[in-house]
């Protein structure tokens, strides 16, 4: 049996406390300038190549009116990655979820859960896949049209700031990226997920909200 | 997120077999681009093998009484098997919760080298026997591989071992099983549990295996006579998985998965087992 349930951290009411069982990282709120914010995260598995994120930070340098929020994750040394413009803010870890609610576009690998989390903020993507499932989750953004998609090989600092300014500047893809923001929540995954679970259980739903 | 809920089969070695010749059959016909395994590297590898120190630590809600739990109906024991990884731990967790929520006890099992206490919901962690964690981001082509290929060994390897006795003294009725590490959906067919497997996209277990697995397949067949008990298994199942092969011989796409290959080895350090583990955190 097979059921599209969308995202476990959609908007369901347990996304609350999802959100504050998350691992508490500091940042620096103080440093968001209230300009445009790009979010970029490359995974917490495939986050082990400098070059990358160098590209990602030289692309977004291109575009003053920008902010950056750089996620690289716990493998290499943000020293690594030189020095941090003006306006980027490069950090290992992030409150994606909380950055993501104030992003205007997500640079991602394309994995399944920043896409996601970005779509149920309503954000679109500029997708940079890498391996395993992402080209697949990348090629549904196209389709979808709730973001652009370039690979990793064409990935210049000109060619990522070409497509940001795609990105943001033709509002498709926000709007795209709203109506499936609007189709998560209503999908309520978490619950289905959770009933999926208890029906190959057995668990009679009547019975269980009785005893809950 | 889709779920795929594949009630196993009563006859489960016969998955063993398919899920060990899925192993063998990931690699693509061509051979010729992977560095095949030297007599040094399996003497490398060998002792590693057999040095297995994953650590394998189920945990579970604290609060409850043997007794409490039998008055209740209709609660069940779901084990969430998840790397310590925060993409992954994050919507297993909120999983978890929702089916606190509805009752049900829940136990995370972190398979991570570091002997650390991994905590969701109430449950506590301690980081008394954590490891400094290995860099591992210069790892490319075959150190790559071999860092990989030694990792799901170790892995599975403390999976098969330790997870029958975390299911018994947890008893858990179900397993959900993290994307990233199917490799333990073998301890639940070693039990012959239900498995729900937290997929994504269209996946069974064969497109997993083969997308997982691509990146190691190469190693992993010259490795597996080092492991005479799934040799003879996965020798048998060969005939079984190669009319399964043929038959979709149309949609596998081998160049795709051969630049995805490429790309995992000269991109990425995958499975890195020493990861350092997430700080504590309560939902």
């Amino acid at each position: 049996m097979k059921v599209l349930i969308g995202p476990p951290s959609s908007t369901t009411p347990v996304h609350s406390t999802m959100v504050k069982g998350r691992d508490k990282c500091g940042f620096p709120w103080e440093r968001l300038t209230g300009e445009p914010l790009v979010y970029a995260s490359m995974g917490t598995i495939l986050n082990g190549q400098v070059d990358v994120f160098r590209t990602i930070v030289a692309a977004v340098a291109k575009n003053k009116n920008l902010q950056l929020v750089l996620s690289i994750g716990d493998q290499i040394d943000p020293k690594r990655i030189g020095p941090a413009p003006s306006n980027a803010i490069i950090v290992k870890r992030a409150p994606q979820l909380e950055l993501l609610k104030r992003a205007t576009v997500c640079i991602t690998h394309a994995g399944l859960n920043t896409v996601l989390e970005s779509l149920a903020q309503g954000v679109p993507q500029l997708a940079i896949p890498i391996t395993y499932d992402q080209p697949g989750v990348a090629a549904r953004i196209a389709h979808k049209k709730t973001g652009v998609v370039t690979s990793l090989d064409k990935s210049t600092a000109d060619h990522l700031a070409s497509l940001l300014n795609e990105v943001l500047t033709d509002p498709t893809y926000r709007e795209n990226a709203r109506k499936l923001q609007k189709a998560i929540a209503e999908a309520n995954g978490l619950s289905v997920a959770a009933d999926l679970i208890e029906e190959s259980l057995g668990v009679s739903r009547k019975i269980s909200a009785a005893a809950a | 997120m889709e779920a795929i809920l594949r009630p196993l089969p009563q006859h489960c070695p016969g998955s063993w077999i398919a899920v060990w010749a899925a192993i063998t059959l990931a690699l693509p016909s061509k051979e010729a681009s992977y560095p095949s395994l030297s007599a040094k590297h399996r003497k490398i590898l060998r002792p590693l093998r057999s040095s297995a120190t994953s650590g394998c630590l189920a945990f579970r809600n604290n609060a409850k009484t043997e007794m409490e739990i039998k008055k209740r109906k209709n609660i069940y024991e779901t084990g969430f098997i998840c790397p310590d990884l925060p993409g992954h731990l994050n919507p297993m967790s909120s999983l978890a919760l929702q089916l606190r929520a509805r009752n049900h006890e829940v136990v995370f099992t972190l398979f991570v080298r570091c002997a650390c206490r991994a905590t969701v919901c109430s449950w506590s962690r301690e980081g008394s026997h954590q490891r400094k964690p290995t860099r591992n981001e210069q790892k490319a082509g075959e150190d790559a591989l071999q860092f990989s290929v030694r990792t799901l060994l170790t892995q599975t390897e403390a999976i098969l071992k330790s997870l029958p006795a975390i299911v018994e003294a947890n008893g858990i009725d179900a397993l959900i099983i993290d994307t990233v590490q199917f490799y333990a959906e073998l301890g639940a067919m070693q039990l012959g549990y239900a498995i729900c497997a937290r997929c994504k996209l269209q996946c069974t277990w064969t497109t997993l295996a083969t997308l997982h697995f691509a990146c190691m397949a190469g190693l992993m067949r010259q490795l597996l006579p080092l492991w005479p008990e799934t040799e003879k298994v996965s020798q048998s199942g060969l005939t079984v998985l190669s009319k399964r092969q043929r038959r979709h011989q149309g949609t596998c796409r081998e160049h795709r998965t051969k630049n995805r290959l490429e790309r995992s080895l000269l991109h990425s350090f995958p499975l890195a087992s020493n990861y350092p583990s997430a700080p504590s955190f309560r939902l």
